[in-house]
């Protein structure tokens, strides 16, 4: 009798930490891919006496992806309401520069037979601050949204060096 | 006591897989963004940066020829740089030489501004009237990462003065054949 009580006891805690786990962990996990560094060669002075380019445009895409944890979810999609954060943390920086990022684009639906992603904001310029700021929203999970990064305040002035920040996106349930 | 115990480690288990779940509701890229090292000189004018430099005809018979009125002949040449550098106190120079045969006796002078226009950093300092010769002298010093700007009134204007040895042995060696030379422009590092 007394092993019964221990074991029922034992179901319902357990329980209980499997629900505070389903509740306390997202239902959609964020993954950034792609790579989108601002090479040497665009930083191009072609006549004495100039500067570097106002402002250069990274030469590839990163994309941002929100896969379902759950495989149903994964099968059947499921209605996530979600908004994306971001912000920069910086290793080696110039407080002259200004990162600016844009959404390009509205991905893929994450789901084999959901319905597609809604993906809406974002699709103008915003500089990226140390401070987290809103960037887009949408439902459903969604796969490779195309993201464009734009440098600018780039100076001969700062001097040959190399810098260096991490740009960081963290997903809400909106 | 048993059951206690894997209970404990059960919760300890899932605790540590929901902190691990939790965190996935973050993603970075890291971004690099390297200057390069750029040395770019440049003269410019409004016109063609060539000068001309021709001797005035004595007025009075027994005097010499005249190479003042060449004075601040054709002061419209600009020197424009670009310059990046890796190390804050490394700093670069503008040197000048002539490339080719002067005539003998004469001297070519040569004095840069100091830098005017939109330029930004740290542009450098105008060694004063240099003689120019076969040999490298500095005209400009102290060049760090910087930019003149582009064009004419950007950067440090030249100025050429051209004076005859009226001492000079060799005035008998003067002829009215045109001798052509070119002054050669380096920027370059401080060794």
């Amino acid at each position: 009798m007394k092993q019964l009580i221990i074991m029922k006891r034992t179901i319902l805690l357990v329980a209980f930490i499997f629900t505070a786990n389903y509740i306390l962990g997202q239902d959609l996990r964020i993954e950034v891919s792609g790579d989108a560094n601002f090479e040497n060669a665009q930083y191009v002075v072609t006549e004495a006496g100039e500067d570097f380019p106002s402002s250069i445009t990274s030469s590839s895409s990163i994309y941002l992806s929100l896969n379902y944890r759950s495989i149903w979810d994964g099968i059947f999609g499921r209605d996530i309401p979600w908004q994306i954060f971001i912000h920069k943390s910086d290793l080696e920086w110039n407080n002259n520069l200004d990162l600016q990022i844009l959404r390009d684009g509205n991905g893929s639906r994450a789901s084999i037979l959901g319905p597609n992603p809604v993906v809406t904001s974002g699709t103008n310029y915003q500089t990226i601050t140390n401070n987290p700021s809103f960037f887009f929203r949408g439902r459903y999970g969604v796969l490779n949204i195309p993201l464009n990064l734009k440098l600018s305040g780039a100076s001969l002035t700062m001097g040959a060096r190399q810098f260096e920040t991490r740009v960081v996106f963290t997903v809400y349930d909106d | 006591m048993k059951i206690v115990q894997r209970i404990l480690v059960l919760f300890l288990m899932v605790c540590y897989t929901g902190v691990l779940v939790a965190q996935d509701n973050v993603s970075s890229h890291k971004l690099n963004i390297e200057v390069p090292e750029v040395a770019l000189l440049g003269l410019v004018s409004e016109n063609a940066s060539d000068i001309s430099f021709s001797a005035s005809s004595p007025t009075e018979a027994g005097n010499a020829i005249d190479f003042h009125n060449n004075k601040n002949q054709n002061n419209h040449i600009w020197l424009n740089y670009s310059s990046v550098i890796n190390n804050s106190t490394h700093r670069r120079k503008i040197v000048a030489f002539v490339q080719g045969e002067m005539p003998k006796g004469m001297h070519l002078k040569v004095k840069a501004s100091e830098a005017e226009g939109s330029g930004k950093g740290k542009l450098g300092h105008p060694a004063g009237e240099i003689l120019l010769s076969d040999k490298p002298a500095e005209i400009i010093s102290g060049i760090g990462s910087c930019y003149t700007g582009k064009g004419v009134n950007n950067g440090h204007v030249l100025t050429y003065e051209l004076e005859y040895d009226q001492d000079s042995p060799t005035y008998a060696g003067l002829s009215t054949e045109p001798t052509t030379f070119n002054v050669i422009y380096t920027l370059t590092d401080h060794n």
